[in-house]
């Protein structure tokens, strides 16, 4: 995927104890095949009008998150007070049909070829 | 106008007026609707029925005390026990769950009056108009508190049940039809004459707590047993003081309806929190059940894909290794081990691979339906692994029967040229033995010059024999080379006779020249030469030549494969045949030759002596050709019997033949089907899913075709019969065509199952799944049963999606792309595409419902305690999520507390932070 086609934000969050929630629900990483993104937002949060659901996370204090484990970006947000995040915005906005879908009638499917034509040896055998 | 109040339902709620009459009493009505008595009829003075006054002051006095018991106090007398206000302003914080502003400590009647107003005021404060005055209750107005506590109750304990819209009254009406409806005898109109049997109570406990009472015991006879039974029940078991008088309801014509309400409202409310609590332990059930379940299919995909990377890896080096043991009956052996791989131990290993891939994309799609993260299996367990381990598979496997074939083939031609060369080299030996010591002997010395004449021309015939010779040294030294090429495994003898054949062979023709150069320097002495056996020296030298040759060929080993080359051999024997009558007289001549100069020498008295022409004794002149002639009928029974078994073999090649061309259509057209099913779908998924069951059915039935078949190419195997012209089928060809019918029409039905299950789970109609499936049909021009990322984009701006032509478009359709294509693959799969186009629109946030649910069977806790998870949920699901479940760590933590919060969005693969 190429991810230079969203824009990067860099975002600075700060707080002023660990038992202070930052306000953001975290989703994804590469054990989940899912980028690390935001998934909603508390308000009056430290991460209330910083973040944005649908953000994607590009990179943790200068750290990559491309293979980044959920648990591994769970484990450094949760242990800091101060966070340096670059986000790319709208990377995970869900997409939505903006007007009916055209209709397709189930016409006369095309002939299909047979598995065993010109099959005179055994190394040229049609694969499907 | 309301009587006694009034309500409005307003966008902020409802709001509760009263109006009051000039003298200031609360009328109370002796019949019809109260609630919407007209005005001037509640004017009257003293209205208050004794009896209804005695059942209100019962009933409101339990129900204050049903609350007033939670910060340990009590009322006894109703009139008197709030005139100071004190209790009444704790009463209404306790049902509020509220703080009132402090009380005026004192004893004066100023100090009352401002306390019950401050009582008053907080009522007010909460929408209600009141009519009362402080004075009213401090002076102890027996009506007016009953109002106000009337007013209270309302407000408090009934005003929030009103049910779609509907007056509080109304509200709870409703929920006693709703929750009674079911029991025979009970009809609830009213809260009057439809409670009077009891019958109603009953059935409203029975309806939440069947293990309390056995409804169908009772009878609408016995009133009073009933009323009492409900109200026992309610005190012992759901904590609901007795606030009626059985006996007193059962014989009031119509009971005090305000009563009625506030016991039933007490019912209603002790329901309703053990409702909410059974509500949120069966969402919380169904979300473990769901993760349960998944675990299990996740393990059962790790449990498989072992198993099969195990026995992949372990039949790999066998299919590589191409080390053979030069003998013909272990490669026959390792043939038969591989058949049997390819019958018995490849085709469950490769229903297990099909299985794997569907349980993967089963597995995917109820993970994408529930909305949980996707399954990622451990390194090296990954569908692609899986796919390319078996590629190595049939990598390493194909070629292998045909490299034991040619290996048997080798073997054979080996074994054969063997036999040749021991043959060749066994006459040549027979001929050469002697003829050194001949030649190196020098008896010539004393001979006369006739007889070294003779002896020189002795020698020139044997120059002639010799040459003759050459062509079988050079074909044994020919065998030799190709025995050594083949790689004959005895191929040191082999050489060392070759060598020792050839040595000798050329130690002769240097002897040859020698004694030829001796003989002809001596020539010159030798004038007479005797020419009485020339001529038959001559005749009989090439004759035996002849003979010998004849001998060999009539005993020559044929290797062929097919009827015309038996039929050349027969064609050439009996060209050899036709030249027999010549070789009789020929033999007839030398012999006479022989009898001719026996008869000379008889006639002359001459002792015989030997030729000196040649070594040719008639005598073995005779005997060879005696021998010859025994050879040819001989030869002629093993051209025949050869000829009959080319021709059975013939007959073994139409036998399978036959069945392949019988067997190898049914497959293409079985598949041609197949085909069309897997692109149209026809009638509803089930019958689709029917009509691929049959076709599985058939198939099985079909398998006996094969396994015949399969027999039918072990003969050909077993006769060496390597080539077919009857059909262009192969049983290789058959296999992997029958098999991959097989594999893809378990792959369908898998796909049909899945598709039937999002039907079921998205609640979509047939209908609609027909188009998606159009749809995709039309963008999907290969045919492969997937889009390639042009083909879907394609597809998408069809379905409505507006995706533009340029960077920002590019953007969002890769992001679509990263979704349904997790794996990426490169291609959008039916299943994927369907489930995309059918996700749900409104984005319901599952965590936080999951949350909810943990917190009411929490009782609002940011924990949950061990005993709380044990007490709500199934046994195994409660230990399952103690495992699961870490500590909660917040300031208000308590010993063994959990914390659901974070369990809740792990479950989704989601944390807050």
């Amino acid at each position: 995927m190429d991810y230079t086609l969203f824009p990067t934000i860099p975002v600075f969050l700060e707080r002023s104890s660990l038992d202070h929630s930052w306000g953001f629900r975290l989703q994804g990483g590469i054990d989940y095949r899912l980028p690390l993104s935001i998934k909603k937002v508390v308000s009056n949060s430290p991460a209330h009008n910083k973040l944005f659901p649908g953000d994607g996370i590009a990179s943790i204090d200068g750290q990559d998150t491309s293979s980044m484990k959920h648990e591994d970006a769970e484990n450094i947000l949760r242990n800091s007070l101060r966070l340096q995040l670059v986000l790319r915005r709208g990377q995970l906005t869900t997409i939505r049909p903006s007007k009916p879908a055209v209709k397709f009638g189930s016409g006369p499917a095309t002939p299909i070829s047979s598995a065993l034509n010109n099959t005179t040896t055994a190394n040229n055998y049609r694969r499907f | 106008m309301s009587a006694y109040y009034h309500e409005t339902n307003g966008h902020n709620g409802m709001s509760t007026k009263q109006h009051r009459n000039g003298n200031g009493t609360y009328p109370q009505k002796n019949s019809g609707d109260e609630y919407m008595m007209p005005e001037e009829e509640w004017e009257r003075e003293s209205v208050l029925d004794p009896a209804w006054e005695r059942q209100q002051k019962k009933t409101f006095t339990a129900w204050c005390n049903s609350h007033l018991r939670k910060v340990e106090t009590s009322i006894e007398n109703i009139e008197e026990d709030f005139q100071n206000g004190l209790k009444l302003m704790l009463l209404l914080e306790v049902i509020s769950n509220e703080q009132l502003p402090k009380p005026d400590r004192g004893r004066m009647r100023f100090h009352k009056i401002a306390n019950v107003n401050k009582a008053l005021d907080f009522i007010a404060s909460k929408g209600v108009k009141l009519m009362v005055g402080a004075e009213e209750i401090v002076d102890g107005n027996l009506k007016m508190t009953l109002g106000m506590i009337w007013t209270i109750i309302l407000r408090f304990a009934i005003q929030d049940i009103s049910v779609e819209e509907m007056s509080a009254k109304e509200g709870l009406l409703l929920w006693c039809q709703r929750k009674t409806s079911p029991y025979k005898n009970v009809n609830v109109q009213n809260f009057h004459t439809s409670f009077k049997d009891g019958l109603a109570f009953c059935a409203l406990i029975h309806r939440h707590r069947p293990d309390l009472l056995d409804y169908n015991k009772l009878t609408k006879e016995d009133p009073l047993t009933n009323l009492n039974l409900a109200f026992d029940i309610a005190e012992k078991h759901l904590d609901i003081p007795k606030m009626l008088d059985a006996e007193e309801i059962n014989n009031s014509i119509k009971a005090d309806e305000k009563v009625v309400m506030t016991y039933v409202s007490s019912y209603y409310h002790a329901f309703s929190t053990t409702q909410k609590a059974e509500q949120a332990a069966s969402r919380i059930c169904k979300v473990l059940s769901i993760n349960q379940e998944n675990e299990q299919m996740m393990s059962e995909y790790e449990r498989l894909a072992s198993d099969l990377l195990e026995w992949i890896k372990q039949k790999r080096p066998w299919l590589e290794n191409r080390a053979t043991d030069n003998t013909l009956n272990g490669t026959q052996a390792k043939l038969g081990e591989f058949r049997d791989y390819c019958r018995s131990q490849k085709p469950p290993k490769l229903s297990q691979k099909a299985k794997l891939e569907t349980d993967f994309n089963t597995l995917q799609t109820r993970l994408r339906l529930s909305n949980r993260p996707i399954f990622t299996p451990t390194e090296g367990k990954l569908i692609a692994n899986i796919v390319e381990a078996w590629k190595g598979l049939e990598l390493a496997e194909k070629g292998f029967e045909d490299w034991l074939l040619r290996e048997l083939r080798r073997l054979e031609r080996l074994d054969h040229l063997g036999k040749k060369f021991q043959h060749k080299c066994d006459i040549h030996e027979e001929w050469s033995v002697g003829k050194i010591d001949l030649l190196k002997s020098a008896d010539f010395k004393q001979y006369s010059l006739n007889d070294l004449r003779a002896l020189l021309r002795k020698h020139l015939a044997f120059e002639s024999d010799l040459a003759a010779h050459q062509d079988r040294v050079e074909q044994i030294a020919a065998i030799a080379q190709e025995l050594n090429v083949l790689g004959y495994d005895q191929i040191t003898r082999v050489n060392q006779r070759c060598e020792k054949i050839c040595n000798e062979w050329d130690q002769l023709s240097n002897l040859t020249k020698q004694r030829r150069s001796a003989l002809t320097e001596a020539e010159k002495i030798v004038e007479n030469i005797d020419s009485l056996f020339l001529e038959y020296a001559k005749k009989a030298a090439s004759f035996s030549n002849w003979l010998d040759g004849a001998r060999e060929d009539l005993v020559d080993m044929f290797f062929i494969h097919t009827l015309d080359e038996i039929s050349g051999l027969i064609e050439a024997h009996n060209q050899f045949k036709a030249t027999l009558g010549d070789a009789n007289s020929e033999f007839k001549t030398i012999i006479r030759l022989v009898e001719e100069a026996r008869q000379i020498c008889h006639e002359n008295n001459l002792e015989i002596t030997s030729n000196p022409y040649t070594n040719i004794e008639s005598d073995e002149i005779t005997s060879k050709w005696n021998e010859v002639q025994t050879l040819v009928p001989q030869r002629d029974q093993d051209l025949q019997n050869e000829h009959s078994k080319q021709q059975q073999n013939e007959r073994f090649r139409m036998q399978f033949a036959q069945k392949a061309n019988v067997v190898g259509p049914w497959i293409e057209q079985q598949h041609e089907q197949l085909q069309q099913l897997t692109v149209q779908v026809v009638g509803t998924l089930e019958q689709h899913q029917k009509q691929l069951e049959a076709m599985e059915t058939s198939f099985v039935q079909y398998r006996p075709h094969i396994d015949e078949l399969e027999k039918y190419n072990q003969q050909i195997q077993e006769c060496m019969i390597f080539e077919n012209r009857h059909t262009p089928y192969t049983m290789e060809v058959i296999r992997v065509a029958w098999e991959q019918l097989n594999t893809q029409l378990t792959r369908q039905i898998a796909e049909i199952k899945n598709q039937i299950y999002t039907l079921e789970k998205k609640g979509i109609s047939e209908e609609q799944m027909n188009e998606f499936r159009a749809a995709f049909a039309h963008f999907d021009k290969s045919r492969s049963r997937r889009l390639d990322p042009k083909e879907f984009r394609s597809c998408l701006i069809a379905c409505g999606y507006n995706i533009r032509e340029d960077r920002q478009g590019d953007a969002d359709f890769q992001r679509i792309m990263a979704d349904v294509d997790p794996s990426q693959t490169g291609f959008v799969t039916f299943e994927s595409f369907l489930d995309f186009m059918t996700r749900e629109n409104s984005e319901e946030d599952n965590v936080d419902q999951l949350i909810q649910a943990f917190k009411t069977l929490s009782a609002d806790k940011p924990y949950i305690t061990a005993a709380e998870l044990k007490r709500e949920l199934p046994a195994d699901q409660a230990v399952w999520c103690m495992q699961r479940m870490k500590p909660y760590t917040g300031a208000d933590s308590v010993a063994g507390a959990y914390d659901y919060k974070t369990f809740s969005s792990a479950l989704y693969g989601e944390s807050d932070l």
